[in-house]
């Protein structure tokens, strides 16, 4: 298996952050909306949803698909509050 | 522990849902008339739902390529078909839409990264990579410090002794940038299981780094400190 210096020192990275205990991506997704509601409420992350936010810094998919959550959550909440100001 | 939602809890836990927003008007009506298939509303619930859903993921996708009107009928429409499967897993800890779009957003980005990826193989992700990198032998660079070389070459004489051949070529392909939904498919697996062979054998190369008397935030402060 051939990696470059660059590739092993991101594998090094990796290692840092790895934990006996990690949730995978199906568990991220049962979670992972509690969690971007009270990250656009900037409400506490209880203990429980940590592991989802440790899993999101692991797994570039779920990132991904998180951050498009919360955006889509973000941009519908905006249009709510727009279309109930008065003009 | 996992426990199936029935309504009295979704009632109990309804009362304590957040208040950072007005919750979506019909939320409850929404989840208790698309989880009772005997429901005279269910039908509108469906309809009403999937209306919602198409909307949120185009809010989400922002238009990317890829992702035109067709597109986005094909995410919704799987993934109602999934949110009806698994129902069960729905705990009430968050709006039943906010936990609906999730699932859509994870269905349309598989299918996106599986055209991105369509047709790229591990031979030719590995081929390519080693083309990238130059893998011509130059001999050692005089600039490298010998810490930093002797860490790279324990780092690849681990990789080759610790970990099994399915867990180097998880991560050869994971750190040549396919995604995990792409090495699913190459190796035959689910998803969870990508992630938790790249689990394994990141726990592995930890364990046996520390076996060889290196801490790993020890190494990664060899490697930072190269960097520029």
């Amino acid at each position: 298996m051939a990696l470059s210096d660059d590739q092993i020192r991101s594998l090094v990275r990796a290692l840092s952050i790895t934990r006996e205990h990690e949730i995978d991506c199906s568990e991220c997704l049962d979670m992972v909306a509690e969690f971007a509601e009270r990250e656009l409420a900037s409400r506490p992350i209880p203990d429980a949803l940590e592991t989802v936010r440790h899993h999101l810094t692991r797994c570039g998919e779920c990132r991904e698909e998180y951050e498009a959550l919360f955006t889509a959550l973000k941009r519908m909440q905006e249009q709510e509050e727009s279309e109930g100001r008065p003009d | 522990m996992r426990y199936r939602a029935n309504l009295q809890h979704l009632r109990d836990v309804h009362r304590q849902i957040f208040d950072f927003r007005k919750e979506p008007i019909g939320f409850r009506w929404r989840f208790e008339n698309v989880s009772s298939p005997h429901s005279d509303d269910r039908e509108a619930a469906l309809l009403e739902l999937r209306l919602f859903m198409l909307k949120a993921v185009r809010a989400g996708l922002s238009r990317g390529p890829g992702t035109g009107d067709d597109f986005l009928e094909d995410v919704v429409q799987t993934a109602m078909i999934r949110i009806l499967e698994h129902l069960d897993r729905f705990e009430g800890r968050s709006a039943f839409t906010t936990w609906a779009i999730a699932i859509a957003l994870r269905v349309a980005f598989t299918e996106l990264r599986r055209k991105h990826w369509n047709n790229v193989s591990l031979d030719e992700l590995r081929e390519k990579g080693a083309f990238l990198r130059g893998e011509v032998d130059s001999g050692p660079d005089p600039h490298e410090s010998v810490a930093r070389h002797s860490l790279i070459a324990l780092m690849r004489q681990l990789i080759r002794t610790q970990l099994s051949p399915h867990q180097r070529d998880m991560l050869e392909a994971e750190l040549n940038g396919m995604p995990h939904d792409e090495i699913a498919v190459q190796m035959r697996l689910t998803r969870n299981a990508v992630y938790k062979l790249g689990h394994d054998a990141r726990k592995a190369l930890r364990r046996a780094l520390e076996a060889a008397g290196y801490g790993v935030e020890e190494v990664r402060t060899v490697f930072e400190g190269q960097e520029g």
